[in-house]
C-alpha cells in the first residue's frame, strides 16, 4: 500500500465512518444495524485479494476503535482478519456469484465479532459472546450479508469511474 | 544492520503487535482524557456529522410523518375522551404535587429545575452493537465535563464519558458497562440499575437488601447517593420482578421512557456529584 492508496483509503473510510455514526443506527432494525465499515473492507478484499483487504481492514476497524474509544486496535485486527480471509474463500470459490458474497461475509462477519468479543475480554470486558450470538451477532451477520453484493457493485462501479480509489494496473486482478 | 533487513518483516510485525496491545491496555479502560488524536478526530468529524444526522433525522421523520396521518384519525377521537378524563386526574396532581414537593424536601432529592444544563442536540451514535452511546454537538467549550448526567423529559439517559472542545460523547444508561445508583420509589429500598448486552432496551435492578420491596409498576429514580447523578430522576419503571444468584438478591427488569432509538435533543445537567451544580 502505498502513500496514495492509503490517504485515499482513510478519506473514504473516513466518510463511511461519518455515515455509519450518524445515518445507519437510523437504519437499525429491532436495534441491529449493518457495520459499513467492514463491508468496505471486505469488498476491498473482494475487488482486489485478501491481503489489500487486511490493510483496508485495519484501518476501518482502528477508526471504529478511535470513535468507540474503548479497545483501541482490537477491532482493527479483527477486521483485517476477516477481510483477509473473505478474500482468501472468494478467491478459491466463484469470486462474482453474489451468493458466495453473501455466505463469505456472513460467516466471516460470525467469526470476526467472536475474535473482537473474546480479545476485550482478556482486557476486563464483561460480553460474552454466546450471550450475543443469536441476537446480536448472527443477525447484524445476516443484515451484512445482505447488503455486501450491493456494496461491492457500487465499490466496483466507482472504482471503475476512478472516484473512490486507483490501483496499479500491474497490481488488479478484477 | 543487514541481519535487521533480512528480517525486517518479521521486526515490522512484533513492533506492530507490541504497539496494539500497548494501544488495548491502555484503552481498555474509561480513561479521564482523551489524546490528541481522538480529539483531533471528534472535532473534524463533528461537523460532518451533525450534517449527516440531520439529513438523515429529516428523511426519517418525514416518512414516519406519513405514516402517522393514518393513525390520526382514531388518534384525534380518542384524544378528545382523554381530555375529558385528564382534566379529573389534573384536580388530582394538583394535590399529589405539594404533597411530592414536601417529600421531596424532606428526603433531600435534588429538584431537577434547580441545576443548570447545556441542551445538546444528538450527532452520532455507537458505530458498533457492543457500546450504547450517543455523540452530542457539545463539549468543553460549552462548559460539559466528564461524568456530568443527561437526561431528557422522559428521564435519564447516561453520562458524559469523554468531551473534546465541541462533542461529548454519552455513555447510556442501557450501556452493560453502565450502573446507576436508584431508590424504588414507593418503598424507598436502594439498588443498583444495570445496562445489558444486546438489543433489548430494558435495564436490570437489583436491590442491596434482601427485605426489600419491589412490585411491577414501582417507578425507579436516581439515588444521588454517592454516583454520578443528583437524586430524583426517573429511570423507568418495573415491568417484572425476581430472584437472583439462589434466591439471595432480588431483582426486577426495568423499562425506560426514554427512546433510546430516537434521541434527538438531550439536556445536560451541569452537575457533578462531588461538587453539585457547576453554574
Amino acid at each position: 500500500m502505498n502513500y496514495k492508496h492509503l490517504l485515499i483509503s482513510v478519506a473514504s473510510l473516513s466518510g463511511i465512518l461519518v455515515l455509519q455514526v450518524s445515518v445507519v443506527p437510523l437504519l437499525a432494525i429491532n436495534r441491529v444495524f449493518p457495520d459499513f465499515m467492514y463491508l468496505a473492507a471486505v469488498s476491498s478484499s473482494l475487488a482486489k485479494n485478501g491481503a489489500w483487504g487486511a490493510q483496508v481492514g485495519f484501518i476501518a476497524g482502528f477508526l471504529s476503535d478511535l470513535i468507540s474509544g474503548r479497545y483501541v486496535g482490537v477491532r482493527g485486527v479483527c477486521f483485517a482478519l476477516g477481510a483477509y480471509l473473505a478474500g482468501i474463500i472468494t478467491a478459491k470459490v466463484y469470486r462474482f456469484h453474489f451468493l458466495s458474497v453473501i455466505a463469505v461475509t456472513f460467516l466471516t462477519y460470525i467469526l470476526v465479532e467472536t475474535v473482537y468479543l473474546s480479545l476485550i475480554a482478556i482486557f476486563g470486558s464483561t460480553i460474552n459472546p454466546k450471550e450475543v450470538l443469536f441476537s446480536v451477532i448472527i443477525p447484524a451477520a445476516a443484515y451484512n450479508g445482505i447488503l455486501q453484493p450491493a456494496v461491492h457493485v457500487l465499490h466496483r462501479r466507482l472504482r471503475a469511474e476512478g472516484d473512490l480509489m486507483e490501483f496499479d494496473e500491474g497490481q488488479e486482478t478484477v | 544492520m543487514n541481519h535487521l533487513h533480512k528480517h525486517r518483516r518479521t521486526v515490522g510485525a512484533l513492533v506492530g503487535v507490541i504497539l496494539i496491545v500497548f494501544l488495548v491496555s491502555v484503552t481498555a479502560r474509561e480513561r479521564e482524557r482523551l489524546s490528541v488524536l481522538e480529539r483531533m478526530i471528534a472535532d473534524a468529524v463533528a461537523p460532518l456529522q451533525s450534517g449527516a444526522s440531520r439529513i438523515a433525522t429529516g428523511v426519517i421523520s418525514v416518512i414516519d410523518t406519513l405514516v402517522e396521518v393514518k393513525m390520526l384519525k382514531d388518534e384525534n377521537a380518542y384524544l378528545h375522551n382523554e381530555i375529558e378524563r385528564m382534566k379529573q386526574v389534573l384536580n388530582e396532581m394538583d394535590e399529589l404535587r405539594s404533597e411530592n414537593e414536601r417529600l421531596r424536601e424532606l428526603l433531600g432529592f435534588v429538584r431537577r429545575s434547580e441545576i443548570p444544563f447545556v441542551p445538546a442536540q444528538v450527532i452520532g451514535r455507537s458505530p458498533t452493537h457492543w457500546y450504547s452511546s450517543i455523540v452530542i454537538d457539545k463539549g468543553s467549550n460549552d462548559g460539559i465535563e466528564k461524568h456530568m448526567p443527561v437526561v431528557t423529559a422522559a428521564g435519564l439517559v447516561g453520562r458524559v464519558v469523554r468531551v473534546s472542545a465541541r462533542t461529548s460523547t454519552v455513555m447510556l444508561i442501557t450501556n452493560h458497562e453502565s450502573s446507576v445508583g436508584v431508590l424504588v420509589q414507593p418503598s424507598r429500598d436502594a439498588g443498583l440499575v444495570t445496562g445489558r448486552v444486546g438489543t433489548g432496551t430494558t435495564l436490570t435492578l437489583r436491590l442491596f437488601s434482601r427485605d426489600g420491596h419491589v412490585q411491577v409498576g414501582d417507578s425507579i429514580v436516581t439515588s444521588g447517593f454517592g454516583s454520578f447523578f443528583p437524586g430524583g430522576i426517573f429511570v423507568g419503571t418495573v415491568i417484572s420482578t425476581g430472584m437472583e444468584e439462589q434466591g439471595l438478591v432480588i431483582s426486577a427488569s426495568v423499562k425506560p421512557e426514554v427512546n433510546f432509538d430516537r434521541l434527538e435533543e438531550v439536556l445536560v445537567l451541569l452537575y457533578q456529584a462531588d461538587g453539585g451544580a457547576n453554574p
